[in-house]
């Protein structure tokens, strides 16, 4: 009979231990996803900074405001003439001007 | 005396005692008859609440303890090619006021009307509109104003997240990406189009909750998870986006222009890299790139499309073997289809000239090209423009998207054919027009346009936009022999200002007089476009410049300029390497130019509004021309 009664009493209590401990772990649980929804704002909220800050306009107004100016052409470098002819033997020196006329047919007749 | 008591009664007692008995038997009997009876009455009750009324009360007590909160779903943002943020959804404050708590509208509206910028009397209204508990004051603040208006720390004003619509580029293709409305929703453009991937699913929580309306922990009944809206990830461009309509912008500025239209298309795959729309200035405000509420006019609008349009022409003939590129043609600088009809002419006065085809599209010359459809019959006009693609919405799906306007080739009568073959009396998109180029720089294969690139679903999963396969309009000997003869355009005829060094140019310029209301063409008033692709030699990029009503005539010196500053922004960001290192065509381009020819968009240096536009509508694109117009007679190339 006592040993029925302190079981009941320890189910009991282990009943109750188990619902506060099942509430805290709702409270824990609503305060980390309380947490998280704040740092997906914050992430979205830095996300659209970033996206306006590195916009074309953006940063043309802050070029502007640094004092730059288009100057409103395109410079383009041509590649400088092709180096002198090297000493190579005849099958790799037939190897390298098939393979310049491959790739570079714009440079026309200057060989490697 | 002496005498004995009489002797009690021995049966009385026990009489008693057995009516003593019997009595509380009867009681207990009685009590328990009650009690069973109550019972039974409560059993009875019981089960009439439990099984013939339980649902009844279930519901009532379900609506009475839990509460449905519905989770809205995020929308999805829409990206650039590269991954740049072109539109994202953000949660703001929305601010509200209870009317019942407010103790003096007059004085709270106007503390908020400055921070919140919104008109005072409004503000005054939603605070005294009891017995409401609940009347918006501004929708989706941001952090600053919110935080401000929290600062003044007024009664009965209270703030409520809400999810706000962002477009970190701010202007950047508004007429593209569209807006959302209040309700979250997509009014317009990408926003309106794929609205239902955008948009999401929502979901809902199901809590119980106190007698004061607090949410009873760990009572969660029901969750439907709210499912993030489908990102979407277009071919665009947002640098060249850029680049496109700030050229375009500059020039329509410059050129006192109502409106303008751009876009650039990848070759290779058909991918749009940028679609521009501008508005010319009017008496309201100064030329700005279109807004997300308007037309996205490249898709939308529709214009005839002048000498652009000699390249269907030509591409055909040559094809079917109707002329070659070196025949020969006797061209006046006028000539006439029919007694009834003023004669067609070419721009500017020549004595008659022995041009070969290649030399009459150099020129663009009216009479030559005449002379050229002179050689086709009605039905080859009308295949040639089906075969390129117009009269048929584009591969992009868009909504308003014109089928454009052609007429067929049994209402042609005297000058159908003649009108058609030099654009005139057929009315096409930009987008269509830049479609037929694109196809000459594939190869003779059309190249069908994509604008949506992919779409990333809530779980992170990209689903790639198969392409559509092309189908071949002429061959790719033809298709050669165009661009060599487009290269010829640009070298030494009407496309001299899209020269540019490093690489090869092959295009066309068209200048369209503009249909008036009336049915007559206007004298004044016309579109003037460029059109082509880079490098001639290996195609990589296609693109389209369209000015609506530029003050100079010439397209040469309007849109070419515009073409080409947006075209070498676009080879040198993709980082194509020149084939023309020697700069040939560039050379011949400069030493054919004449005295004075300006071939640069002057970039910020002309008034922000036009004095020459007061007064005129803001209408962009052409009015439209009667499909049928037997007699377009524009007198008018190039």
């Amino acid at each position: 009979m006592f040993g029925f009664g302190v079981a009941t009493v320890a189910s009991l209590f282990a009943l109750v231990a188990f619902h506060v401990f099942a509430v805290q772990s709702t409270f824990t649980l609503d305060r980390i996803a309380k947490a998280r929804t704040n740092e997906e704002l914050r992430n979205e909220r830095l996300r659209a900074q970033v996206a306006t800050l590195s916009s074309p306009s953006s940063i043309i107004a802050r070029a502007e405001q640094l004092g730059m100016t288009n100057d409103g052409g395109f410079e383009y470098v041509q590649a400088p003439k092709a180096a002198p002819k090297r000493v190579t033997s005849d099958a790799s020196q037939q190897a390298l001007e098939k393979s310049w006329k491959t790739t570079k047919p714009h440079l026309g007749d200057n060989n490697p | 005396v002496g005498r004995a008591p009489a002797p009690r009664p021995e049966a009385k007692p026990k009489a008693n005692e057995f009516k003593k008995s019997r009595d509380s038997g009867r009681r207990l009997a009685a009590c328990s008859a009650i009690v069973i009876v109550v019972f039974g009455v409560l059993a009875v009750r019981v089960a009439n609440l439990q099984l013939m009324s339980g649902n009844r009360y279930e519901r009532l007590a379900v609506a009475q303890s839990l509460r449905t909160i519905p989770l809205s779903a995020a929308r999805g943002g829409i990206f650039d090619r590269n991954g740049r943020d072109l539109a994202i959804s953000i949660e703001r404050s929305t601010v509200y006021a209870d009317p019942m708590l407010v103790p003096d509208p007059i004085t709270e509206a106007a503390k908020l009307a400055p921070i919140l910028r919104v008109d005072e009397q409004y503000l005054r209204r939603q605070l005294s509109a009891r017995p409401l508990q609940f009347s918006y004051l501004a929708h989706t603040v941001d952090d600053a104003t919110a935080e401000k208006v929290r600062a003044l720390g007024l009664p009965g004003i209270g703030f409520v997240p809400e999810p706000a619509r962002t477009y970190p580029s701010g202007a950047l293709a508004g007429a593209l990406l569209g807006s959302v409305g209040t309700e979250g929703h997509g009014l317009n453009g990408i926003e309106y189009l794929y609205n239902s991937l955008l948009e999401g699913r929502s979901g809902q929580l199901v809590v119980e909750q106190d007698p004061q309306g607090h949410d009873i922990p760990n009572t969660q009944h029901a969750r439907v998870s709210a499912r993030r809206g489908t990102d979407v990830v277009l071919t665009i461009d947002e640098d060249l986006q850029w680049q496109a309509e700030h050229s375009l912008l500059d020039q329509v500025i410059a050129q006192h222009a109502k409106g303008g239209m751009a876009a650039v298309v990848d070759v290779a795959t058909g991918d749009v890299l940028s679609m521009a729309t501008v508005r010319g200035a009017t008496a309201e405000g100064a030329a700005r790139v279109a807004a997300p509420t308007e037309r996205n006019s490249p898709l939308t609008d529709l214009f005839e499309p002048g000498s652009t349009n000699k390249l269907v022409t030509l591409s055909w003939a040559i094809e079917h073997g109707v002329v070659e590129p070196d025949t020969m043609f006797t061209v006046p600088w006028t000539t006439r289809i029919d007694p009834h009809v003023k004669p067609y002419k070419d721009d500017e006065w020549h004595p008659p000239m022995q041009w070969t085809t290649s030399d009459i599209l150099r020129e663009s010359s009216n009479v030559g090209t005449i002379e050229i459809a002179r050689r086709m019959r009605n039905q080859d006009i009308a295949d040639a423009l089906r075969a390129f693609g117009l009269g048929t919405k584009t591969a992009i799906t868009w909504p308003g998207q014109p089928n454009g306007l052609l007429v067929d080739p049994s209402e042609y009568y005297a000058t159908g054919k003649y009108a058609s073959a030099i654009g005139y009396g057929v009315d096409v998109t930009a987008m269509q027009m830049l479609d037929a180029f694109a196809t000459i720089a594939n190869g003779g294969m059309t190249r069908p346009p994509r604008l949506l690139d992919a779409t990333i679903d809530s779980h992170g999963t990209r689903h790639v936009t198969p392409s559509v396969s092309g189908t071949r309009v002429v061959s790719a000997a033809t298709a050669r022999t165009m661009a060599t003869m487009l290269e010829g355009v640009v070298s030494g005829g009407t496309g001299l200002c899209a020269a540019m060094p490093g690489y090869p140019v092959a295009g066309k310029t068209g200048t369209a007089k503009k249909l008036l209301p009336s049915g007559k063409y206007s004298n004044s008033a016309h579109m003037a476009s460029f059109i082509g692709f880079a490098p001639a030699d290996h195609p990589r990029f296609a693109a389209m410049v369209v000015l609506d009503d530029p003050a100079s005539v010439y397209a040469s010196v309007t849109a070419a300029p515009v073409w080409s500053e947006i075209m070498q922004s676009a080879l040198t960001r993709y980082s194509v390497a020149p084939t023309d290192a020697t700069d040939v065509q560039y050379k011949a381009a400069q030493a054919a130019k004449l005295p004075g020819m300006n071939c640069t968009v002057p970039h910020g240096t002309a008034p922000a509004t036009s004095p020459v536009l007061s007064g005129h509508p803001a209408a962009a694109g052409s009015p439209g021309s009667l499909p049928n117009d037997p007699n377009p007679n524009p007198n008018q190339g190039h």
